[in-house]
């Protein structure tokens, strides 16, 4: 209901091929991405056990996106990827190459923006950066939409505008891998059409990994190549998605798969619904 | 009939020097008319009297110089201390678990108990002043520094070692940014103490100074010199209050609170 007349306001056709006419338009540009292996991950804070052996392999240049209910570990996977925590047992491993400490082609995007209230703008982005990196700065800016707002302070953008610059913050250094921990959670409905349509559109043209952390469904459905539901620290369910990018809104196939793993984690939620209550 | 009605910003400049204005007419008034005597409260020409004849003479401006080389150098030299040990204190636990513990007990103890101690310790010279007033600029910068450091949002220097950003360059960026606020809160306060200290002081035991200006007046009964004092006094503290405002809009230019007055 919200999303068709959210459709109707971006202006585009609700209908779409029928499902037998599934292709891919677009795919990213090759070359951008590097490849992930998780094997038998696990991770505990004392007694609690928040994963327990998840195993999954990401191709160079996929768009994975993890969805879960809170609490289910999705958020302490990415950051075991990132390399900003150590895994209790199990390993990352990136290109091959297991992940000890930080990984540097990795860039993470949070659900804050996280932006230097004392930095304007244009030094946000090149936080971190050496040499000539101004120009580049200012690249992202523009592919963000926000060149116009280099010399302001973070203080007076709005949430969707700082969650821009955070992109932009993030894609500067053209990183081969890109996480998403929630990064549109707490923006509006509309903006998070916007910014959703604006991470597609730079993952295709500039190819990264791209790992997102969601409890969105319909926005996991909306972005990534395969959707993987996380439940009680184990991979639940896996549903690949071969979709035409970019994808169009309000499409029924879409809304199935959405529809179908919607049902997956309510049925897989730990309490029991009492009867005669609607899910 | 309408009165005619000020620009805006004259009003808000205005506004909070009425009350002052008001009072000091009313004690010109009461001191001109002989309500007040003038060993009790000399009228403000008085007091202005007193302060060209001092000033032609040279007196007020040494008495001066010297009170305010004293603060200076006290606020500094506690300053620097309460800054170093509050950095050092907020960024290492081993630090912080050695000494702030000790450091909150001294906090205790209020600074001028020690007058007596201090004298016994560096008799009446430039050390015993130096070091009351170091002594209690320290502590509230020392604090201010510590919670400030402390309370650096902790996403924030998650993204900055994400981003690339390690020891001192994040101190530089994220740490240290993000404790100046709190830090700047600590001078102000720091500030007052200082002038506070100062006085009591001068008053106890110096050989000039505003301090000992204002004793050696009282002892001749010269009320306007001591009104004088006093008002030099205030005049240093608000002065040094406003320089620490400066500071903070040139520092914290991105706070929002530090945005509002360009608008308005």
């Amino acid at each position: 209901m919200a999303s068709r007349e959210l459709s109707a306001l971006t202006g585009r056709a609700e209908t779409e091929p029928a499902g037998g006419e599934l292709v891919r338009l677009r795919r990213p540009a090759p070359g951008g991405g590097v490849a992930v292996a998780l094997s038998g991950l696990a991770k505990s804070f004392g007694a609690r056990e928040v994963l327990r052996g998840v195993s999954l392999t990401i191709r160079p240049g996929e768009f994975l996106a993890i969805v879960g209910q809170s609490g289910c570990g999705k958020s302490t996977l990415l950051r075991l990827v990132a390399g900003l925590e150590a895994p209790s047992g199990g390993s990352v491993a990136i290109d091959g190459a297991p992940v000890t400490g930080q990984v540097a082609a990795a860039r993470l995007m949070f659900q804050d923006a996280r932006l230097l209230p004392w930095r304007r703008v244009i030094d946000n982005v090149g936080i971190g950066r050496t040499g000539a990196w101004r120009e580049a700065a200012q690249a992202a800016l523009r592919a963000v939409g926000l060149e116009g707002r280099a010399g302001d302070w973070p203080g007076i953008l709005s949430g969707g505008q700082r969650q821009r610059v955070a992109l932009a913050r993030a894609l500067v250094s053209r990183p081969k891998l890109l996480l998403l921990d929630e990064p549109l959670g707490a923006l509006d409905a509309l903006t998070r059409l916007e910014m959703q349509a604006l991470l597609e559109q730079v993952w295709l043209e500039q190819g990264f990994t791209a790992l997102l952390v969601t409890h969105d469904v319909a926005e996991a459905v909306a972005l990534a190549d395969r959707v993987i539901v996380l439940a009680e620290g184990e991979v639940a369910v896996e549903h690949a998605i071969h979709h035409r990018r970019p994808r169009p809104r309000g499409d029924s196939d879409l809304a199935a798969i959405e529809g179908a793993i919607l049902a997956h984690l309510l049925r897989g939620g730990d309490k029991p619904r009492p009867p005669g209550t609607a899910p | 009939m309408t009165a005619p009605r000020l620009p805006a910003p004259w009003r808000a400049a205005l506004l909070p020097a009425l009350v002052p204005l008001a009072l000091l007419a009313a004690w010109e008034a009461a001191g001109d008319t002989g309500l007040l005597s003038s060993r009790v409260l000399p009228s403000p020409s008085d007091v202005v009297v007193a302060g060209v004849a001092l000033l032609r003479s040279g007196e007020l401006l040494r008495h001066i110089a010297i009170s305010f080389a004293r603060a200076g150098a006290g606020f500094v030299i506690g300053g620097t201390i309460g800054l170093a040990l509050g950095l050092a204190n907020g960024l290492s636990p081993l630090a912080s678990g050695l000494l702030d513990s000790t450091l909150q007990m001294i906090r205790n103890v209020p600074h001028l108990a020690l007058i007596p101690l201090v004298i016994l310790w560096f008799g009446i010279d430039e050390e015993a002043k130096l070091f009351l007033v170091a002594l209690g600029v320290f502590f509230p910068v020392y604090l201010n520094t510590y919670h400030g450091v402390r309370t650096v949002d902790a996403g924030l220097k998650e993204m900055g070692r994400v981003y690339g950003l390690s020891g001192p360059a994040l101190f530089r960026e994220v740490i240290l940014p993000g404790a100046l606020p709190s830090v700047l809160v600590g001078v102000r306060y720091a500030l007052g103490i200082t002038w506070l200290t100062l006085i009591v002081a001068e008053t106890v035991s110096a050989s000039a100074g505003i301090g000992y200006m204002t004793m050696n007046a009282r002892e001749f009964l010269q009320t306007d010199v001591v009104v004088l004092g006093i008002l030099i006094y205030a005049l240093l503290g608000k002065l040094a209050d406003t320089a620490t405002r400066l500071l903070e809009r040139r520092w914290l230019a991105w706070h929002a609170a530090f945005q509002a007055p360009e608008a308005a």
